[in-house]
């Protein structure tokens, strides 16, 4: 609806105009975003040492993935982080009072009222890296594979924030294990590599139940050439039926919540 | 129809008592031990379209848990609550866009932005045509005297202007009714003066409904005509706060001082058997006599001669809500 | 007394860790997932059969001895250190008759006491899943160096950070540089690709930089890949590294003192 995507862009704004205060706490994540990316590369460098392919991928085709997971990375880290991580506060302090008597979706303002720009710049960068990498790869940049690519990397992102706020939704009840979340960055490691690194269970694990292969290794198959075209299908219906999901816990998380507390 | 209608609300919570360590672990989950607050035991009153009710009672009393009752942040363990004709703890958007909320402990503005940014994001929240949010800005602006201000980093005003700053953001949608929760908590005299001064006017000119908590008796006195008296969870008082200040406090504080001292016999025989309370170097003197008695002790107290100053005046509310609750007040926020 | 101290800090520490279990169990199973990982990727790069300086055997062994290790060697105190001198959480303990440093000495073990035995049954767990290729080894000479090592390795990870934290005594902004060292520190000790896999051409760097000697080298000692002159010049570099931090943060400590303002309330 169009009043949504008038606040969410005036949020936005409100944290863009936030973080020009701060411009050397945005520089440093930029630097330390750049030097992440950097310490991938280097990493894939030293393992393609001893051979030319693995599970399939080439250096070259490795690096497209390193940039699509620099996208990903940097979407989640923009749009979602600042506000996912912050919620267990909301619930602590009280301030979760004030997004649930809002004429709009208390979900949709906990999830994406802060916006980290730097991260934006981030993503960018990984943009940089895929077309640089692209030729070497095999990459075809037919408006096909752009559109299956970003379609799949934003069902990988969906999923993940749906299975990121599922968790976060348990602050309501938990109050000392407020870290669950951190399994997710742990996880998210995983999303580095293509997930045909990856054998049997945990393959399964990484492509079902902590979806990173939809943020990271299929869109980059998308960009290759190399997807199986059914992920796409599967990719749409599970995002779709997770968000739903978030949406009909939190709404269960609130009722409990407007029942429990002082 | 009332604007506000409650009948027999009430909110109970239940919870547990742990014993510390391991051993208190495993006992809570086998066998819990469940025991009950009243938080809200039963409470109803109507309020109209209009008015300007304050809620007043000792801390954990109540007072914040009926307003979130009201607003819709909390479900009622029993009894209706009906406000604008709609059930609160629906929170349907159409009744959310006609209320507001302040809590006093609690910002909603952005710190390092001008307070002129939060009040656009509402805008967009409350999905308000942008020149009814300009006429809107303006108007509240100058009534709180703060135009100058609205450019200005939220972190760089004093603690005055912030509040100034919440309660403009509250009313630019043009709430009906205004939930207020310590609204001049920490604020120095001149600023809660400004507030109350607001809040009447914005009343006076809008219609604007004003629920609110407060620990300080100078907002109940000048705001409120009505008064709601809550302990424990239950309605004690619900009427003007004259009405409750006769009856709480039946008596009217005498003060008298004397040129000469007076004869301790002649001034006994003057108040007829009240206690005199405080004699300060036996030429002031301050007693507390009955509303029917006070013409008469007055006379007499002037028959016995040589008073320089006699003074007539009603108990201060403080003491007579202290007197209520039997606790002290102190200047603590309430849960 | 000074030892009483720490016993004393070290214990509250330990019951104030236990209150929050639940969370640091989550951190346990961080600390497992992330070498796992890169243990698999690496299992992925010998299923192409090729050759390299690590078996399956050795690199199975290598990240679950780091998931314990790095646990044990672990530090976080940077950060708060550096807020301690900055709003003035320094100054009480400035009038007590123990050094600062014990308060955080107490700190690190005693949260590693409750994290161990978190710990283990989930590394255990990970053991039973690569069993076939776990091989412990069985040397007790092997063990015995780990045991010295370990330790050894500990203390430079933590004088690391303590250096870094008490640069807040010159420094408006320690956290850029914490974050770096996290960054660098963890790729140069081995973390995430084994020393011995980086090419030969930066090994005479490698074996010398001090982050080698937080994580790394005790694990080589242990695996048993080092000569016995390399198992030397090893220990005396770890020692030397001990030795030169303490005394760089003895120094740093000294003139910070002075220019400490004591801020705050």
């Amino acid at each position: 609806m169009r009043h949504y995507l008038r606040l969410w862009w005036r949020s936005a704004m409100l944290s863009l105009m936030r973080q020009a205060e701060y411009r050397v706490s945005f520089l440093l994540r930029v630097l330390e975003g750049g030097a992440q990316l950097a310490l991938a590369l280097l990493t894939f460098a030293l393992i393609y040492r001893f051979t030319g392919e693995i599970g399939g991928w080439s250096l070259a085709q490795v690096t497209v993935l390193v940039g699509v997971y620099r996208i990903a990375d940097g979407l989640i880290g923009t749009l979602l982080s600042p506000n996912l991580w912050a919620i267990a506060g909301y619930i602590r302090t009280g301030e979760m009072d004030g997004y649930l008597l809002r004429p709009v979706s208390s979900q949709f303002l906990v999830s994406l009222r802060l916006v980290n720009w730097a991260e934006a710049v981030n993503a960018l960068i990984g943009l940089a890296l895929i077309v640089y990498a692209g030729p070497a790869a095999g990459v075809q940049w037919s408006p096909v594979a752009i559109a299956e690519a970003a379609i799949l990397g934003l069902c990988g992102i969906v999923l993940l924030y749906a299975l990121w706020f599922f968790t976060v939704t348990f602050s309501f009840w938990l109050v000392q294990i407020d870290n669950l979340d951190t399994l997710f960055t742990s996880f998210f490691e995983a999303a580095r590599y293509p997930v045909s690194f990856f054998k049997g269970g945990v393959r399964a694990l990484l492509t079902f139940a902590i979806p990173v292969a939809f943020a990271t290794t299929f869109p980059a198959q998308a960009l290759l050439g190399t997807l199986d075209p059914r992920y796409l299908v599967a990719g749409v219906a599970l995002a779709a039926v997770a968000l739903l999901s978030t949406h009909l816990f939190w709404s269960y998380a609130v009722r409990h919540y407007s029942s429990a507390s002082s | 129809m009332s604007a506000i209608t409650v009948v027999d609300l009430a909110k109970t919570y239940r919870y547990h008592h742990k014993e510390p360590g391991f051993k208190g672990s495993l006992q809570s989950l086998l066998r819990r031990e469940m025991l009950e607050t009243h938080a809200v035991d039963g409470i109803s009153f109507a309020i109209e379209a209009g008015e300007v009710v304050g809620f007043l009672g000792p801390n954990g009393a109540g007072k914040t848990t009926t307003l979130k009752l009201l607003s819709g942040l909390l479900y009622p363990s029993r009894g209706k609550a009906s406000v604008l004709g709609h059930t609160p703890y629906r929170r349907e958007a159409e009744y959310l866009r006609r209320i507001a909320l302040v809590m006093g402990q609690r910002a909603m503005l952005w710190w390092d932005l001008p307070a002129m940014e939060t009040f656009l994001l509402h805008k967009e929240i409350y999905d308000l045509p942008p020149a009814e949010f300009r006429r809107s800005v303006d108007e509240l602006a100058q009534m709180l005297e703060v135009e100058h201000l609205l450019r200005v980093q939220v972190r760089k005003l004093s603690l005055g202007e912030r509040m100034k700053m919440e309660l403009l953001l509250a009313l630019l949608h043009r709430p009906q009714i205004l939930f207020l929760d310590e609204p001049t908590i920490g604020l120095d005299v001149v600023s809660q003066q400004r507030v109350r001064e607001f809040l009447r006017r914005v009343n006076r000119e809008r219609g604007t409904t004003i629920l609110l908590t407060s620990h300080y008796m100078d907002d109940i006195q000048e705001l409120c005509p009505r008064v709601l008296v809550i302990d424990h969870g239950q309605l004690r008082f619900d009427g003007a706060l004259e009405a409750l200040v006769k009856q709480a406090a039946p008596y009217k504080r005498v003060s008298a001082v004397f040129a000469q001292p007076a004869p301790r016999r002649a001034l006994e025989a003057a108040l007829a058997g009240i206690p005199i309370e405080e004699v300060e170097d036996s030429l002031h003197i301050r007693t507390s006599v009955p509303r029917a008695q006070v013409a008469d002790v007055a006379a007499r107290l002037l028959s016995l001669g040589a008073v320089a100053d006699l003074s007539i005046e009603e108990v201060p509310v403080e003491e007579i809500v202290r007197g209520i609750f039997g606790a002290s007040q102190r200047q603590e926020p309430a849960r | 007394m000074k030892l009483r101290y720490l016993w004393q800090m070290t214990s509250m520490n330990v019951m104030s860790t236990l209150e929050y279990r639940g969370a640091f169990f989550i951190f346990m199973l961080n600390t497992v997932i992330t070498p796992v990982i890169s243990l698999l990727v690496w299992l992925a790069v010998s299923e192409q059969g090729v050759p390299l300086p690590y078996n399956r055997s050795q690199f199975v062994t290598y990240y679950l001895l780091l998931s314990v290790l790095s646990m044990l060697t672990g530090t976080w105190l940077a950060t708060f250190l550096a807020e301690d001198i900055r709003r003035g959480g320094l100054s009480p303990w400035l009038l007590r008759p123990a050094p600062f440093i014990v308060h955080y000495i107490g700190n690190n073990i005693g949260e590693k006491v409750v994290k161990l035995p978190l710990l283990l049954p989930l590394v255990g767990l990970a053991a039973l899943a690569f069993r076939r290729d776990l091989h412990l080894p069985s040397d007790p000479r092997a063990w015995a160096l780990f045991a010295l090592s370990a330790p050894l390795a500990a203390a430079i990870a933590f004088l690391i950070d303590v250096i870094i934290g008490s640069l807040a005594f010159w420094l408006q902004d320690v956290e850029g540089l914490v974050r770096v060292k996290v960054l660098v520190g963890s790729f140069l000790a081995g973390r995430f690709v084994p020393l011995a896999l980086f090419p030969p051409a930066v090994m005479p760097f490698l074996e010398a930089q001090p982050f080698r000697y937080t994580l790394s080298f005790p694990l080589e000692l242990l695996t048993g890949q080092l000569s016995a002159q390399a198992t030397v010049r090893g220990l005396l570099w770890q020692i030397g590294y001990c030795v030169g931090l303490w005394l760089c943060y003895r120094l740093l400590w000294h003139f910070g003192l002075k220019a400490y303002q004591a801020p705050g309330s």
